[in-house]
């Protein structure tokens, strides 16, 4: 009950039309620009429809990946999370909420739940209508448009797997630092690490030789790649070895690295598919997310139990 | 017997600062208990302690036996701190209404009792007002109402008419002497308008530097106060003053503007008044009055706080030549 009610309260202040229209404004400027540029560049109309169908989704899955559902959404589970204690706190309106017979873990799952709510929501919307907008632009078949809504479930999932993690994380964050601005700076350090550091990292130890099944325990950026791979596979959706090239350049789940598993050099063509590097099971990587998240979120919690609010 | 509010040995550190310093308090369930202590004495900390928000360095409490900051105690517990802060872009009937659902109500209770309260309150008419838009003096309204909405078994106040004007402070203290009256709420406040307080409480909790100097019933510790305090007036005060200052069973006399003599009596009560009466008929002056002088809970604040503070200076002063002897 109590914990309803601290979630029905933030989803009226996350659902303020103002926030959700310039989140689903920034997330589309990206699918809108990119439709412009495929569209002077690519000549979609002369494509075969399985070529359509293979360029264009591979273009929503890049999309989706790196932005309406991961950088754009990864900042707003930080700004949104990450004031969730520390607002009330200094704002001051945690005192009174503390002084009332409810946990503090319900204050802090009321919230969190109320932000993954939002998120379902927002990213239902964000999704499809990335796919439309490419649809409305880009002078391609209706199958293509099915075959990318075909996907959007997986992403959705994959949007909420994001959610829930940088959610948790940010909320945890939160816990523990009163300043909001050292919370979003950590979260952003954490982002560009998780998203581009890692990827770095990955680069660097195979370079050297070292990236071996051991390190790569603690690749959280293939680990991302790999669960992001756990619900585009549950789709049955077949990968063009282009996208594997991609993926596997910017998480580390294909071979991208090595340019003798990407080209045929006898027929001068790339291959159909990419060896995918299978270091760890996807749904391994997945439950390692949730199992880290879970630990962020008690953490958190328990900071938050001894704190003291003045 | 299980107390409203009880305390042993209750502290709080902020690094190496003592804010609260080992207070076992007891308060009665039923009473309104004022609070009372100078500035920086540890009142607001002591409250954020009882109610679960500071967590004690040392010590233990309980609010009708649950140890304080429990779920047990915080449901019979109603707070309103000394400056309350609220969601500004809300509306006072759904603030409330939160609250309330916050404290386990149903929306339908909650909505029920907000509307009570604020009809109660004076502040109905407001209800569907944006709480950014309150004065400072319906916010503390807004801030009693929040603390009762779950119908709390004691309040904890802080400085519930900090900051208002006259009229402010006023309307605040008819609605809390109306709650004393009409239910039988446990009241620990703290305030510093005393005048204003102890038409209020029947007992009295001071602190001074985070320790407790005096915890009692208003009306002995006014008379412990001014125990071996009269006052006098005569046809010829300037005759009886010259004389009483010369005895020397008389501690101290003065007089006031009033032409009133104020005596402090020396050694044994019995005596001094068998003398002093002896005295007033020596003077050969007609008596008008000759009473035990009583004290108002500012001059029970003023004594009491201005001892502990003398004590504390002696102390000081003790403490820095035991080192230049030692230095020495």
């Amino acid at each position: 009950m109590r914990f309803h009610t601290v979630m029905f309260k933030t989803l009226d202040d996350l659902f303020r039309i103002k926030r959700s229209l310039l989140f689903i404004i920034a997330v589309l400027i990206v699918p809108i620009i990119i439709s412009g540029l495929l569209n002077s560049v690519l000549g979609l109309s002369t494509m075969s429809l399985a070529n359509q169908i293979q360029t264009v989704t591979m273009f929503y899955i890049i999309i989706v990946f790196f932005w309406v559902a991961g950088i754009p959404l990864v900042l707003l589970a930080g700004v949104t999370c990450g004031d969730f204690i520390s607002k009330e706190e200094n704002e001051g309106t945690l005192l009174l909420l503390v002084s009332k017979p409810v946990g503090r873990h319900e204050i802090v799952l009321g919230k969190y739940f109320a932000f993954l709510i939002n998120i379902l929501i927002l990213e239902i919307i964000a999704v499809t209508l990335s796919a439309l907008i490419m649809y409305w632009i880009l002078p391609i078949d209706p199958a293509v448009l099915d075959s990318m809504t075909g996907l959007i479930p997986a992403i959705i999932f994959y949007a909420m797997f994001i959610a829930v993690t940088f959610g948790a994380l940010a909320t945890a964050l939160s816990c523990i630092f009163k300043s909001r601005f050292k919370t979003i700076m950590i979260l952003v350090g954490i982002t560009m690490a998780v998203f581009l550091g890692f990827m770095v990292f990955r680069g660097f130890m195979a370079g050297a030789g070292i990236y071996d099944p051991y390190v790569v325990w603690a690749d959280v950026n293939y680990h991302m790649g790999n669960s992001y791979l756990s619900f585009i596979d549950s789709t049955g959706y077949r990968m063009a070895p282009t996208l594997q090239a991609t993926l596997g350049m910017f998480t580390g789940t294909y071979s991208a690295a090595d340019p003798s598993m990407l080209f045929d050099v006898d027929i001068g063509a790339m291959y159909p598919s990419i060896p995918r590097n299978d270091y760890v099971s996807p749904l391994l990587s997945l439950f390692g997310w949730f199992i880290f998240t879970i630990a962020l979120l008690v953490f958190g919690i328990m900071r938050f139990q001894r704190r003291e609010i003045k | 017997m299980t107390y409203a509010i009880e305390t042993q040995g209750l502290t709080k550190m902020f690094g190496n600062f003592t804010a609260v310093d080992d207070i076992s308090i007891t308060v009665k369930a039923g009473t309104i208990n004022g609070f009372i202590g100078p500035n920086g004495a540890g009142k607001t900390t002591t409250m954020k302690l009882l109610i679960g928000a500071l967590h004690p360095t040392g010590g233990s409490g309980n609010i009708k036996g649950h140890p304080i900051g429990s779920m047990e105690a915080r449901k019979l517990l109603g707070f309103s701190p000394e400056h309350p802060k609220f969601y500004g872009d809300m509306k006072a009937q759904k603030y409330l209404v939160y609250m309330g659902m916050v404290c386990g109500m149903s929306r339908a209770a909650a909505d029920q009792r907000t509307s009570e309260l604020l009809k109660w309150l004076g502040i109905d008419a407001f209800a569907d007002k944006n709480i950014h838009s309150f004065s400072a003096g319906m916010c503390q309204k807004l801030s009693l109402a929040q603390s009762l909405i779950h119908e709390p078994e004691i309040l904890i106040l802080d400085e519930p008419t900090a900051n208002l004007d006259p009229a402010g402070r006023l309307s605040i203290i008819e609605n809390l002497k109306e709650i004393c009256r009409e239910s039988n709420v446990t009241v620990f406040i703290s305030s510093h308008i005393l005048a204003e307080l102890e038409k209020l409480v029947n007992e009295v909790t001071l602190i001074n530097h985070g320790k407790l100097v005096v915890e009692s019933d208003v009306t002995q510790l006014e008379k412990k106060v001014s125990g071996n305090r009269f006052i006098i007036k005569t046809s010829d005060n300037e005759k009886l003053i010259s004389i009483l200052k010369k005895r020397s069973y008389v501690g101290e006399a003065e007089m006031d503007d009033n032409d009133v003599i104020h005596v402090a009596a020396k050694g044994d009560m019995t005596q001094f008044r068998k003398k002093i009466t002896q005295d007033i008929l020596l003077c050969d002056v007609w008596l008008e009055f000759f009473t035990l002088e009583s004290a108002d809970l500012e001059s029970v604040f003023m004594k009491l706080v201005g001892e502990g503070e003398e004590k504390q200076i002696a102390e000081q002063e003790r403490t820095r030549k035991r080192r230049w002897r030692f230095g020495q």
